[in-house]
C-alpha cells in the first residue's frame, strides 16, 4: 500500500510518501519560520496564505522524490485536525481535490494522532520498535500530554493527564523572547542551557509533587520575567542568560520525565514512547532514555525528522485508517479540536 | 476561445456555485449558500453536477476559478480544491477575479463605457474595480468615501454593478461567469496561481511585544 500524506496544520506546509507498514518514500517540509519570525509567532492569516503557494510544489516534490504516480497511490490522507483552521484547510481541499479527481480513498488524520505513531516511521535506520501498550509523551509548541497508546487505531488512545495552560514548547519559545534570543526561542535555549548552570537561579516546575498526570508551564515562564525584570547582572549578562536558560530547561524536563515514567508505572507499561517538536530537544530526549533505563524501562525516541511536523506520519497514520476500510467523504472540513477526548481542563481551580 | 470540457468554481462569496460549459454553451450550473464558507459544500455539489452530466473530473481539460477578492477563507477553499484536482489530472487553471466576473454580467449594458464593479468587503468597505474607458482598481474603499472614490473615476455614465449594499445589489460574483471569462483567457501557471486579496492580513501583535504598563 501506498499513501500520499499532505500536512498544513500550522507553520510547515508538508506533503510525504509512505508504505502501509510505515516505510518513508519521501517527505517534503517546507517552513514557514522565517516568514513569522519577524511577529514572534504564528501569524494565521500570513499561513493560510503561505500554505496556498506553496502545497503544489511541496505535493509534486513529495511524488517525484518517492518516483511515484498519483496512480500507482492507494489512499490520500490529509491533517484535517486540530491546528488552524485556515491553515487546515489548504492542505484539505488540496487533499480533496487530488483524491476526487483521481479516484483514491480519502481520510482525514488527526495531527495528534500522526505524532502518536511517528515512532513506526521507517527512515532506514536500525530501529526497535515499541510494543503496545506504550504511553506517550507528546510535547510540543500546540501540545503538551501523556497518553496511554493501546492499539494502533485512534480510539485506542487515552489521555492520561496534559498541561492546564501553557503547551511546554510555547514555554520555550516565550521564555526565549523574554531573554530576548528571537522566535522560535526553544533551539537557543536548549544551545545555551548546554552551557549554564541550573542552580545559579533556581526554579521547579509547578505541580511537580502532585500526583496527577497534570502539568503547568505558565507559572514557570512568569518566574523567568520576574528574573528578567529584577534585571539579570549586566557584569555577565551572557552567563546568567545560559544559567536562566539551564535552570528553566531542567525543570520543564524533569517534570516532562517524571510524569511520563510515573503514567508508565501507574499503567504497569514497560516502553515509553517520546514525539512532538520539543523531542528536538537534546536534554529531554537524553533525560528520558536515562531516567526509562534506571526503572527497567525502554524510551523510544524517533529521529528529529519524524518529532517535528511532517506529512510522512500523517501518511502513516493514514494507511493505519485505509487498511481498516475506513475513508471520508468530500464533505471532510477542517476542525480546530483534537478528536482525543481532554481529561485535563484548562485554566485554575480545584478538579 | 476554448473548445471542449470546461468547469468553473466561485467561492468568494456566501453563494458558492459550480458551472460547467461544453464548446463554449453553459451544459448546467449549480449553486449553494452557505454560512460557514465553502469547506464542507463545494465538492460534493461539484461532485453531484459532474454525476448529473454524466461527465468524470478527468474529461474536463480546464477550469475556472474565483480568485477573489472577497472572504479569504472562501477564495482559498475554491483555489485550494483546484489545485488539487490540477495536481491530479493536469487539467488547465484560469483564475478569474471576483470584479471581472461582476463586470463580465454588465457586458452588453447599453452606453455602459466605464462598469464599475462592487462587492462588499465587510468591516464597512467594498472591493471595487473600474474597467472600460477609465481603469482603476482592484482596490479597497471605505464606503464613507464611495461618492469622492466615485466622482474620482471622472465617469458619470459609468454602470456600477455588483452586490455591496447600500451601492449596488443583486449580482455576485458566479461561477456561469467565471467560466465564460476562463473561455477567453489563456491558462494560468496552476502552482503560481494565488488569490487577488487586495487587502493585506490583519496582524495584530501579541500583548508580550507591546510596551507593558506597570500596574
Amino acid at each position: 500500500m501506498l499513501v500520499l500524506g499532505i500536512e498544513s496544520s500550522c507553520d510547515e506546509t508538508g506533503a510525504a510518501v509512505v508504505t502501509g507498514d510505515g516505510r518513508v518514500l519521501s517527505d517534503v517540509v517546507q517552513s514557514q519560520v522565517a516568514l513569522h519570525a519577524q511577529y514572534g509567532g504564528v501569524v494565521p492569516e500570513l499561513a493560510s496564505r503561505d500554505h496556498l503557494k506553496n502545497v503544489g510544489p511541496v505535493v509534486r516534490e513529495a511524488l517525484t522524490r518517492a518516483s511515484v504516480r498519483l496512480a500507482d497511490v492507494d489512499a490520500v490522507a490529509v491533517t484535517h485536525r486540530p491546528g488552524l483552521v485556515g491553515a487546515l484547510l489548504v492542505g484539505v481541499q488540496v487533499a480533496k481535490g487530488l483524491a476526487w479527481a483521481a479516484g483514491k480513498p480519502l481520510v482525514g488524520v488527526d495531527h495528534l494522532v500522526g505524532h502518536l505513531f511517528a515512532v513506526f516511521l521507517d527512515r532506514g535506520e536500525v530501529r526497535e520498535l515499541p510494543g503496545f501498550p506504550f504511553v506517550a509523551l507528546l510535547v510540543s509548541g500546540g501540545h503538551t500530554a501523556i497518553y496511554l497508546v493501546d492499539a494502533p487505531r485512534a480510539d485506542a488512545i487515552t489521555e492520561l493527564g496534559g498541561t492546564r495552560d501553557d503547551a511546554a514548547g510555547e514555554a520555550f519559545d516565550k521564555v526565549g523572547k523574554l531573554l530576548g534570543l528571537g522566535y522560535p526561542g526553544g533551539p537557543v535555549v536548549d544551545r545555551l542551557a548546554a552551557t549554564g548552570d541550573p542552580t545559579r537561579f533556581p526554579l521547579e516546575a509547578p505541580m511537580l509533587h502532585t500526583k496527577t498526570l497534570e502539568m503547568s508551564f505558565s507559572g514557570i515562564k512568569t518566574r523567568v520575567a520576574q528574573l528578567v525584570e529584577a534585571g539579570l547582572p549586566s557584569g555577565d549578562r551572557a552567563e546568567a542568560v545560559a544559567d536562566v536558560c539551564a535552570s528553566f530547561q531542567a525543570a520543564v524536563v524533569d517534570v516532562l520525565v517524571k510524569k511520563t515514567l510515573f503514567a508508565a508505572e501507574a499503567h504497569g507499561v514497560r516502553d515509553v514512547v517520546l514525539g512532538g517538536g520539543v523531542a528536538a530537544n537534546r536534554a529531554l530526549r537524553s533525560r528520558l532514555g536515562e531516567a526509562a533505563a534506571a526503572r527497567g524501562m525502554r524510551a523510544f525516541v524517533p529521529p528529529l525528522a519524524s518529532c517535528t511536523d511532517n506529512a510522512a506520519m500523517i501518511a502513516y497514520a493514514g494507511a493505519l485508517r485505509a487498511k481498516a476500510g475506513e475513508r471520508d467523504g468530500w464533505d471532510l472540513v477542517a476542525t480546530s479540536a483534537t478528536v482525543l477526548p481532554r481529561v485535563t481542563r484548562k485554566g485554575r481551580g480545584d478538579r | 476561445m476554448f473548445r471542449g470540457k470546461l468547469a468553473a468554481l466561485e467561492t468568494s462569496t456566501a453563494l458558492g456555485s459550480v458551472a460547467l460549459f461544453e464548446d463554449g454553451a453553459l451544459v448546467l450550473e449549480r449553486e449553494q449558500r452557505v454560512s460557514n464558507a465553502h469547506g464542507e459544500s463545494l465538492l460534493p455539489m461539484l461532485d453531484l453536477a459532474l454525476r448529473d452530466a454524466g461527465w468524470k473530473p478527468s474529461d474536463i481539460a480546464r477550469w475556472g476559478v474565483g480568485i477573489g477578492p472577497g472572504s479569504f477563507t472562501g477564495v482559498r477553499i475554491g483555489v485550494a480544491l483546484a489545485k488539487g484536482i490540477h495536481l491530479a489530472t493536469g487539467a488547465e487553471l484560469v483564475g478569474v477575479t471576483s470584479l471581472d466576473a461582476i463586470a463580465a454580467a454588465a457586458v452588453g449594458a447599453v452606453g455602459a463605457e466605464t462598469i464599475v464593479a462592487v462587492l462588499a468587503a465587510m468591516r464597512g468597505e467594498v472591493f471595487a474595480q473600474a474597467t472600460g474607458r477609465i481603469a482603476r482598481g482592484p482596490t479597497c474603499v471605505r464606503i464613507a468615501d464611495w461618492d469622492a472614490w466615485r466622482a474620482s473615476l471622472d465617469a458619470p455614465e459609468a454602470l456600477v454593478i455588483g452586490d455591496a449594499s447600500p451601492i449596488a445589489e443583486g449580482t455576485p460574483p458566479h461561477a456561469r461567469l467565471v467560466g465564460r471569462l476562463a473561455m477567453t483567457r489563456a491558462a494560468d501557471d496552476a502552482d503560481a496561481l494565488e488569490p487577488v486579496y487586495v487587502r493585506p492580513p490583519d496582524i495584530t501583535l501579541p500583548k508580550s511585544a507591546k510596551p507593558k504598563t506597570p500596574p
